[in-house]
C-alpha cells in the first residue's frame, strides 16, 4: 500500500511539474484519471496534494495574482503617514534634501574604477515574504544578523530595542516597538507573540491576518494597532476597519475607527479608553517618524541602470569619477504645524551595497546635508532624472552645488 | 441577504480554501485561475440569493463546481481536464472536505516555519520562481533526479506536519 501511494505521489508531482513546463502528456493525465475513478483513498490524497499545491503557490508568489475581480466599495480615506514613531525625523528641514559624500574615495563602497554593477546581490533568487524597511535603534534577541533592507523569511524576530518598520510583500506596513516578539508566517500574515505592533494595510493586502495568543485579526484596508501582554491582547482600530475572530468562542466583531477590545481567553469585550494613550512613548514623547514620499538619486554618467539602485540611496565623490553620485528626498510636512516641533533628527542607516570593497573606502566618510531653498526646485523626477535635472546643478562641478538655490545644512562624519 | 461589503469579507475569508478546491478540479493552475475568476465573478452577480453569511462557504463551493462543469463543457478538447463524471466525484468530495482545506492552510504556513533551511529555500525557489524541476536543477547545479527528490521529501514533511497539525485540531477523530 505504502509504495503504491509513494508512486502515485512520485508521478503526480512528475505530472504537475510538467504541466509547469506545459510539456503533460494526455496518456499521463488519462493514467491519473483512472487511478483516480479508482480509488477513493488516492482522491483523497490527490484533493490534498492539490490544495499543497495551491497554497504554496499562494504563499510564494506574488499577491498581485490575486483574481478578485471587484474592489472594496468603501473609500478608505488615506492620511498622510505621520502616525506611529521613530527616530528618523528630518523634520526641521523643510521640504527637500540632498545628500553628497565626499573624501578621497567617497561612495558606498564604490570601487576606483566605478564600472561594476549597482544591482545588489539579492538572496539566491528566493522570494522573501518581507523585508525590514527601516529601524531605530534596534536590538535583536536572535542570533540573525538582522539589518534594515533585509529580506526576512518565515520565523520569529525579537525585538529587544527599538523600533522598526518591516514591509511585507503583499504591501502591509508592521511597525514594532520593543520589547516584542512577533513570528512571520507569509506575505499575508503575522503573528505578534508580546509586545506592540501597529499594521497599515494597503488595498493590495487586504484581508492580512495578525494572529494573537486567542485568536485573529483580519485587516480590510486600515490602520491598526495591537498589543498583546501576558498573553492578553488588545486591538484598537485608528482608522478604517478590522475583524476580529476568536478562536475558542468562534465570536466575530467589527471596530471601526477608534473602537478598541480586549481579547482574552474568555472572549472579546469592548474597551472604554483607547490602548493608544498607553503608547505614549510612541505618539506623545518619541520624535514621530515622517516618512520620505519622494527619494531618487542621480549619477554623472545618467548611467542610471548600471551605477545606480532604486532600492538605495548611493552617493560618491571621487575626483574625475563618472559614478559620482548625489542623492535626493523630499518629506511632506503639510500636516505639521511648525510650531509644535521641537527638534528633527536625521537618521542614515548604511547598508551594504554589494558594490565594490571596503577597504578602498578613506577613513573618514564626511556626507553632506543641503537643502533646497528655491521651492521652484523641488519638483524633481523620482523616476529616470538625469544628473543636470536635479536640484542644485552646476556644469562639470560635480563637487559643488548651486548656492542661489541649496543651502548646507550640516555634516556627518562616519569613521 | 447580505451586503456586497460583507460578501467581499466573506470572499476573502474564503479565497484560499476556493482556490485550493478550484486547483483540485483543475490541474493547470492557469485553469484554475480562470476557474476562481469565472466563479468569483458569477457569485458577485448573485449575491442577492445569498440568505446569510453561515451558508456562504457551501454556497461559494456550489458555484465553484457549477462553473467548473461549464468550463469543462466548453473546453471538451483540453487534455488536461477530467471526465465530468471524475470532476463531479472530486467535487463532491472536496466539498465535504471544506472545513479540513481551511485548517490545512493555516497548518501549511505553520509547517513552512519549521522546515530546515535548506528544504525552506528549496521549496520558496520552486513555488515563488514557478520553474520547473530541471529549471531549478539547472539554477541550483543540482542533478533533476536530485531536485525531484528533495522536493519530494520536503512535501513529504510538510504532509506529515501539517496532518500532525490538524489532528491536533480535532480533525479526523
Amino acid at each position: 500500500m505504502k509504495d503504491r501511494t509513494e508512486k502515485f505521489d512520485q508521478e503526480l508531482n512528475h505530472l504537475l511539474d510538467q504541466i509547469r513546463h506545459d510539456s503533460a502528456l494526455p496518456e499521463d493525465v488519462q493514467k491519473l484519471e483512472r487511478q483516480l475513478s479508482e480509488s477513493a483513498d488516492l482522491r483523497a490524497r490527490y484533493r490534498a496534494r492539490m490544495r499543497m499545491e495551491q497554497n504554496l503557490g499562494d504563499i510564494f508568489q506574488s499577491s498581485e495574482d490575486a483574481v478578485i475581480p471587484f474592489e472594496l466599495p468603501v473609500e478608505k480615506p488615506r492620511g498622510q503617514h505621520l502616525f506611529f514613531k521613530v527616530a528618523a525625523v528630518a523634520a526641521v528641514i523643510a521640504l527637500g534634501m540632498f545628500l553628497l559624500i565626499s573624501g578621497p574615495l567617497g561612495g558606498l563602497g564604490e570601487s576606483p574604477s566605478g564600472t561594476e554593477s549597482a544591482k545588489t546581490p539579492v538572496a539566491p533568487t528566493v522570494e522573501s515574504i518581507a523585508k525590514l524597511e527601516s529601524t531605530s535603534e534596534a536590538a535583536w534577541g536572535s542570533p540573525l544578523k538582522v539589518g534594515e533592507g533585509m529580506e526576512l523569511q518565515p520565523g520569529v524576530l525579537q525585538l529587544k530595542a527599538g523600533m522598526v518598520d518591516i514591509r511585507f510583500s503583499s504591501g502591509a506596513l508592521v511597525s514594532l516597538e520593543a520589547p516584542t516578539e512577533i513570528k512571520i508566517v507569509s506575505p499575508m500574515k503575522v503573528e505578534l507573540l508580546s509586545g506592540r505592533a501597529l499594521v497599515e494595510v494597503p488595498d493590495s493586502a487586504v484581508g492580512f491576518e495578525m494572529l494573537l495568543p486567542d485568536g485573529k485579526i483580519i485587516d480590510y484596508g486600515t490602520r491598526f494597532s495591537a498589543i498583546v501582554n501576558e498573553g492578553e491582547a488588545s486591538c484598537e482600530v485608528l482608522e478604517g476597519e478590522v475583524w476580529l475572530h476568536h478562536a475558542s468562542t468562534g465570536e466575530k466583531k467589527q471596530l471601526v475607527d477608534s473602537q478598541a477590545v480586549v481579547m482574552d481567553q474568555n472572549g472579546l469585550r469592548t474597551l472604554d479608553f483607547l490602548p493608544s494613550k498607553s503608547f505614549g512613548s510612541m505618539q506623545q514623547n518619541l520624535p514621530v517618524l515622517l516618512r520620505s514620499v519622494r527619494e531618487n538619486s542621480v549619477v554623472v554618467s545618467n548611467e542610471r541602470s548600471i551605477l545606480l539602485n532604486r532600492d538605495m540611496l548611493l552617493v560618491k565623490l571621487e575626483k574625475g569619477s563618472k559614478a559620482n553620485r548625489r542623492s535626493l528626498f523630499t518629506i511632506d510636512l503639510d500636516d505639521v504645524d511648525p510650531k509644535q516641533i521641537e527638534s528633527g533628527t536625521l537618521n542614515l542607516n548604511l547598508v551594504p551595497s554589494g558594490i565594490g570593497f571596503s577597504t578602498y573606502l578613506p577613513n573618514m566618510i564626511t556626507f553632506s546635508v543641503y537643502g533646497i531653498t528655491d521651492e521652484s526646485k523641488e519638483n524633481w523626477s523620482d523616476g529616470n532624472l538625469l544628473w543636470h535635472e536635479a536640484p542644485g546643478y552646476v556644469p562639470d562641478r560635480p563637487d559643488l552645488l548651486d548656492p542661489n538655490t541649496t543651502r548646507l545644512l550640516g555634516r556627518i562624519k562616519v569613521p | 441577504m447580505i451586503t456586497e461589503e460583507q460578501f467581499i469579507r466573506l470572499f476573502v475569508d474564503h479565497e484560499a480554501e476556493f482556490r485550493g478546491f478550484a486547483r483540485s478540479l483543475m490541474l493547470h493552475s492557469a485553469e484554475a485561475d480562470d476557474l476562481m475568476q469565472e466563479a468569483s465573478i458569477a457569485m458577485w452577480r448573485k449575491i442577492s440569493t445569498l440568505k446569510n453569511e453561515q451558508v456562504f462557504r457551501s454556497w461559494g463551493y456550489s458555484y465553484l463546481r457549477l462553473t467548473a462543469m461549464n468550463m469543462r463543457r466548453k473546453r471538451k478538447r483540453s487534455p488536461l481536464l477530467f471526465s465530468d463524471k471524475l470532476m463531479e466525484v472530486i467535487a463532491d468530495e472536496g466539498t465535504e472536505e471544506a472545513e479540513l482545506a481551511a485548517a490545512e492552510r493555516d497548518a501549511l504556513e505553520e509547517c513552512l516555519t519549521t522546515l530546515p533551511e535548506n528544504q525552506g529555500q528549496l521549496i520558496r525557489e520552486y513555488y515563488a520562481s514557478r520553474i520547473t524541476a530541471a529549471e531549478l536543477s539547472e539554477r541550483m547545479h543540482r542533478s533533476i533526479d536530485g531536485i525531484y527528490k528533495a522536493l519530494e521529501r520536503t512535501r513529504a514533511a510538510l504532509r506529515e506536519c501539517i496532518g500532525t497539525k490538524i489532528e491536533q485540531a480535532g480533525f479526523y477523530s
